[in-house]
């Protein structure tokens, strides 16, 4: 009994793991291949702004993501003032929207002849030179864009890390003469630093990958590099070796940050919690908090909302339709199936690495982290000519159909676009899980599954809801790799809106891009609801 | 020199149910104090309360013959100039063992490694000052606990319940220990015990607390006379949490 | 969850792509509502039913040279010449042969072969705006003009990353060579009112509004504009703005097309070559340039009154489409060399 747990439990997870990683490997293979003339044409003239930008745009990302997402969750964990209970879950809100679609509404709004420059001369009777707000289409407009679309992946940890923080610390803080917000720099904030750089890992994954907002805003990034080597010069062979040198700085980091926090180890003395009831401000205080938490709601949700019904209902309703139920129904069973697999995934090799200290293992799954960084429709590419291989050698010979062009394209692409999500959610909630409980468990006889399941699970219950709502809501808005991977006649939402908006047709692409938000919107609500009636109820 | 005065000290968290009633208490420099009473009696909220990570409902309160808090205005945990140690020891996970102790301290670099070195060498845990916390035993987690919080130089020192995890002759030898760094030191303490012996052999005055009332109170020799006199069961007082 | 019909979903979806049935197989990157109502009108004339894979024209590419001879695809439909040229040299199309498309396709407007061929066409054109650009001006005005210094903060065009630019500045380097087209494109890069930024209608509006005098876009874009099914606002700016068709004194007016390729290992070839034959009819050809805008094919059609009311009888650049895709990487690496965004 106990050999055969051995076996599956070390060399199951591996052979499955080479399987998704392997459209990233051919991603990366094109690393070993023929180096073209196109390579000195990009160095002499292009690549250096494409990395200064990149550099520019991931930089100003985080720092602006840190500020909002650390904040907020500080302020909505440690302090009590006008509707924070609503702000508390509003923050994460944001996520059900795409960063290309907050660009469209910013360009929509704050361009020369946008709404809101055209509401301000209105309003104040101006002449038509005059524009209130200043450009968008920039790199500090694209960081802005990025940041209030990406900043509750960082929110999201840093509030469950203070939430779990531990209490006694924080006082010994203030008695050893720190205030409050010392208390908040000095202390609280580089105890959760692993939570947050995990968080921040993400936003600078999700920023390098992204291709619709820095296409709109005409910015040349890397990934715009990519596109216009591969579209432009017809040379895909280059365009994935400057992806793989995307890949390649992205595993670097990760593995970087994994080894950072060898030494301390952050999940020490957080056991004993004492929960002390959250400060009530007051006056000023009291609205400055609410302000504070409010605004990145507005710019990275009301907002785009706003600006999209109002899109909406003056050119577009006969959206609704039958046709309309389809794709809906689409985007949400992928989703769905693709999010529950893709934790499942993430629980099962997180768990291998834990209970087999599968080494070989954790160094592989750094590279099935970094398909997030891969832009979604590079990682397409290897994903179908994996599938054709497939098909090719067997599958099409044997079973008689193909797997190019059927929906397990489609979910494989997105279970490797989205295993970051999944896996450092899971890798978080496994933190959080004493190992003496493993041990424990073994002398009662719970090995393997009966461990996994019977101990594990239930206390990775909130983590897997939470895997589930990133990945549900990362899906939902994956365009790239569904346009050239899915079946004939099948659209979700994310394509609707695309076929719009690729030609800035942004009225026509308003109704299908706000169906997209509300129904990105609605796992969120129900697993926020779960997740909150999920948590184990601390001792005082 | 009295450095701590604490008048008419009321305190509760539902109306009618009083978790600390018409507290008085004064404590002399150099004074080592143990608040001695069963869980749930009061004697941690009023840890906090002196520390100000609580503020009370009303009563007056002095540290160094500086009014802290009363009805008015109260002074916030880090212009107290008061230590805190707890059960839990709470060291920073993220930080060295003489980063841990450097903490507090308001002087220049090597002035700050000084002094932390020093403490850390007063209770035999120098060794570690590299180490991280999870690195070192628990004992000697709360040796390092004791002197971060003595580190700088606070009016009082406030312990709550410092041995209350760790094994017996650890605690009885840490007991020692402790004593003497407090004492050689002139450092005026409240240690909050549930445990009888932990009370007795580390103070010079002992105030025992029921349902947020004080009972007894006096020298250790007192109350270990009372005890023997009236035959006091201690057994409901040191029944484990 | 209703876990059945997620399963009947997936499997059904499974199968879908080994039916064989009365069916054509199409990838597109023309993705207009229109379209699709066109196609419904195929199936209903003729009884095949037409599958649909929409998507950016490289990424089909990808997938039709990724799938092979397992591809289901039976012709491809992109937006540009040079995608079609690209496809073509790979190998992956076959002759169309088909009287109908002999008889209404022009040869420059088709591959070598008869491999793909033209279903509509465009102009890359000149709006300037009357007010403060004199006919004069205007008179015989060549793309290859624009680099005069009496344009300098005057022009609006969008990103080099457009293909319709590029094709543009294949079409110059194809008839002017490299060194000249770079010269050219430096002087006009410096001619810019602004950053280039939006598509082709945010440069039809920057005309109108005052932020330039002159831009270059394609001319459907005018069409839709006027029709007012884009607003108000973007029919009084339209209004606001005329049309030029550039260089009539020499080559013509840069002409790029719409255009459908018959894919190598077509499993329904019969279909796919019915369903070219279709799009080229006057039926289709009407819908076509009463919905997009573009110019017709058939001579029986004519453009949508929108459209002819700048001029039917423009001359067009007969320079060979294909010849947009063979020269497209040196104008890609061409306008990085000019700095043009």
């Amino acid at each position: 009994m106990f050999e055969k747990y051995l076996n599956s439990w070390s060399l199951l997870p591996v052979i499955c793991f080479i399987f998704f990683i392997a459209p990233v490997v051919i991603v990366i293979s094109s690393l070993f291949g023929d180096y073209s003339d196109n390579w000195s044409h990009l160095y002499n003239y292009v690549l250096g702004s494409y990395i200064k930008n990149s550099i520019y745009l991931v930089a100003g990302v985080l720092i602006l993501v840190s500020i909002i997402g650390v904040s907020t969750a500080w302020l909505v964990t440690n302090y009590d003032f006008f509707c924070k209970n609503i702000l508390e879950w509003a923050l994460i809100l944001p996520l059900a929207v795409p960063p290309y679609i907050l660009a469209y509404t910013f360009t929509g709004l704050f361009d020369t002849y946008g709404t809101a420059n055209n509401l301000v001369r209105d309003i104040f009777n101006l002449s038509n030179e005059f524009t209130l707000f200043p450009k968008v289409r920039n790199v500090p407009g694209a960081i802005i864009v990025f940041s209030f679309t990406l900043y509750p992946y960082v929110y999201l940890v840093s509030r469950m890390a203070f939430i779990n923080q531990s209490r006694s610390i924080l006082e010994s803080g203030r008695t050893l003469g720190l205030n409050r917000l010392e208390v908040f720099y000095r202390l609280a904030v580089p105890m959760i630093r692993p939570a947050v750089i995990a968080g921040l890992m993400l936003v600078a994954m999700e920023t390098l990958s992204d291709f619709g907002a820095v296409d709109h805003f005409a910015i040349s990034t890397f990934t715009t590099g990519i596109f216009r080597t591969w579209y432009g010069m017809y040379d895909i062979h280059t365009a994935k070796q400057l992806a793989s040198l995307l890949l390649i700085i992205a595993i670097m980091f990760i593995i970087a940050e994994k080894y950072s926090r060898k030494n301390a180890d952050y999940s020490f003395a957080g056991s004993v919690f004492r929960q002390f009831d959250p400060l009530k401000l007051k006056g000023y205080k009291n609205f400055l908090a609410f302000l504070f938490c409010f605004f990145p709601i507005f710019i990275g949700f009301i907002l785009p909302i706003l600006e999209l019904s109002y899109w909406a209902f003056n050119y577009k309703l006969d959206f609704f339709n039958e046709r309309f139920i389809t794709t809906a129904w689409n985007s949400f069973y992928l989703a769905i199936i693709s999010a529950f697999m893709c934790t499942c995934l993430a629980i099962i090799i997180n768990f291998s690495v834990r209970y087999k200290s599968n080494n070989v293992l954790k160094f592989l799954s750094s590279f099935l982290t970094v398909g997030y960084a891969v832009p979604g429709i590079i990682l397409a590419i290897g994903v179908m000519q994996l599938l054709t291989f497939l098909d090719a050698s067997f599958v099409g010979k044997y079973l008689n159909f193909l797997l190019t062009g059927s929906l397990i394209g489609l979910i494989l692409a997105y279970i490797i676009k989205s295993y970051a999500l999944a896996s450092s959610t899971i890798e978080s909630g496994y933190q959080r899980v004493n190992i003496r409980l493993d041990d424990v468990a073994k002398s009662l006889k719970s090995s393997g599954w009966s461990l996994l399941s019977s101990v594990h699970l239930p206390l990775l219950k909130t983590s897997f809801l939470t895997s589930v709502l990133l990945v549900v809501s990362e899906v939902i808005k994956e365009l790239p790799a569904t346009l050239i991977l899915r079946p004939f006649n099948f659209d979700t939402l994310a394509v609707y809106t695309y076929i719009f908006a690729a030609e800035e047709r942004m009225y026509d692409a308003a109704a299908p891009s706000i169906s997209i938000v509300m129904i990105g919107l609605l796992p969120i609500i129900i697993l926020t609801r779960m997740i909150r009636t999920s948590r184990p109820a601390r001792r005082d | 020199m009295t450095i701590l005065e604490i008048k008419n000290l009321n305190h509760y968290y539902i109306k009618g149910k009083p978790v600390l009633n018409n507290i008085d208490i004064d404590l002399e420099e150099g004074e080592i104090l143990s608040i001695l009473g069963p869980s749930g009696c009061g004697k941690t909220t009023l840890l906090r309360i002196i520390a100000g990570l609580e503020k009370e409902k009303n009563g007056i309160i002095q540290i160094n013959n500086r009014i802290v808090s009363d009805h008015f205005h109260t002074l916030p945990t880090e212009k107290r100039d008061v230590g805190l140690v707890v059960q839990e020891r709470a060291l920073f996970p993220h930080m060295s063992i003489i980063k841990n102790v450097m903490f507090g301290i308001k002087f220049n670099k090597a002035k700050k490694q000084e002094i932390a070195m020093n403490l850390l060498r007063l209770f035999e845990v120098d060794k570690y000052a590299h180490n991280f916390p999870n690195e070192i035993s628990s004992g000697e987690q709360q040796r390092v606990a004791i002197a971060r919080a003595m580190a700088p130089n606070p009016k009082i020192l406030l312990m709550d319940e410092p041995f209350g995890t760790l094994d017996h002759s650890l605690t009885h030898q840490l007991r020692i220990e402790t004593k003497k760094v407090l004492k050689d030191n002139k450092i005026t303490a409240i240690i909050v015990s549930h445990d009888f012996d932990d009370a007795i052999s580390m103070s010079d005055r002992v105030i025992v607390i029921e349902e947020g009332i004080i009972k007894q109170q006096g020298t250790a020799k007192d109350i270990t006379n009372i005890v023997r006199e009236k035959s006091l069961d201690f057994s409901s007082i040191s029944e484990k949490s | 969850m209703n876990i059945k019909s997620i399963s009947i979903a997936l499997i059904f979806s499974f199968i879908s792509s080994m039916v064989f049935a009365n069916e054509v197989n199409v990838y597109t990157s023309r993705h207009y509502d229109s379209d699709a109502e066109l196609y419904s009108s195929f199936t209903a004339d003729t009884g095949i039913k037409v599958n649909i894979i929409s998507g950016k024209g490289k990424a089909l590419m990808e997938r039709l040279k990724s799938e092979g001879p397992n591809s289901p695809a039976d012709v491809f439909i992109t937006v540009d010449a040079g995608n079609l040229w690209k496809v073509q040299k790979d190998g992956m199309f076959q002759s169309i042969s088909s009287s109908v498309v002999e008889s209404v396709v022009p040869t420059n407007l088709r591959g070598p072969n008869d491999e793909w061929v033209a279903i509509a066409k465009r102009s890359r054109v000149m709006y300037y705006n009357p007010l403060t650009v004199s006919a004069d001006e205007m008179e015989n005005l060549a793309y290859e003009h624009l680099s005069d210094a009496k344009w300098i903060g005057r022009i609006a065009i969008r990103s080099s990353g457009n293909m319709y630019n590029q094709s543009l500045v294949a079409s110059l380097i194809s008839n002017n060579g490299v060194a000249d087209t770079e010269a050219w494109a430096h002087r006009f890069v410096g001619n810019f009112a602004r950053k280039p930024e939006g598509n082709d209608r945010a440069q039809i509006m920057a005309v109108a509004n005052g932020e330039a005098d002159i831009a270059i876009a394609n001319s459907y874009y005018i069409g839709l504009m006027l029709s007012g099914k884009k607003g108000d606002e973007q029919r009084a700016a339209a209004r606001k703005v005329n049309l030029h068709f550039p260089s009539q004194a020499g080559r013509g007016a840069h002409i790029n097309v719409s255009g459908i390729g018959l894919m190598k290992n077509s499993p329904n070839k019969a279909n796919a070559i019915k369903f070219i034959e279709f799009l080229l009819s006057d039926k289709a050809q009407e819908h076509i340039v009463n919905n997009t805008y573009e110019y017709p094919l058939s001579a029986n059609v004519a453009p949508s009154d929108l459209i002819a009311q700048f001029g039917t009888g423009f001359k067009e650049d007969q320079t060979s489409v294909t010849d947009y895709g063979k020269f497209n990487p040196e104008a890609v690496k061409l306008m990085d060399r000019v700095g043009w965004q």
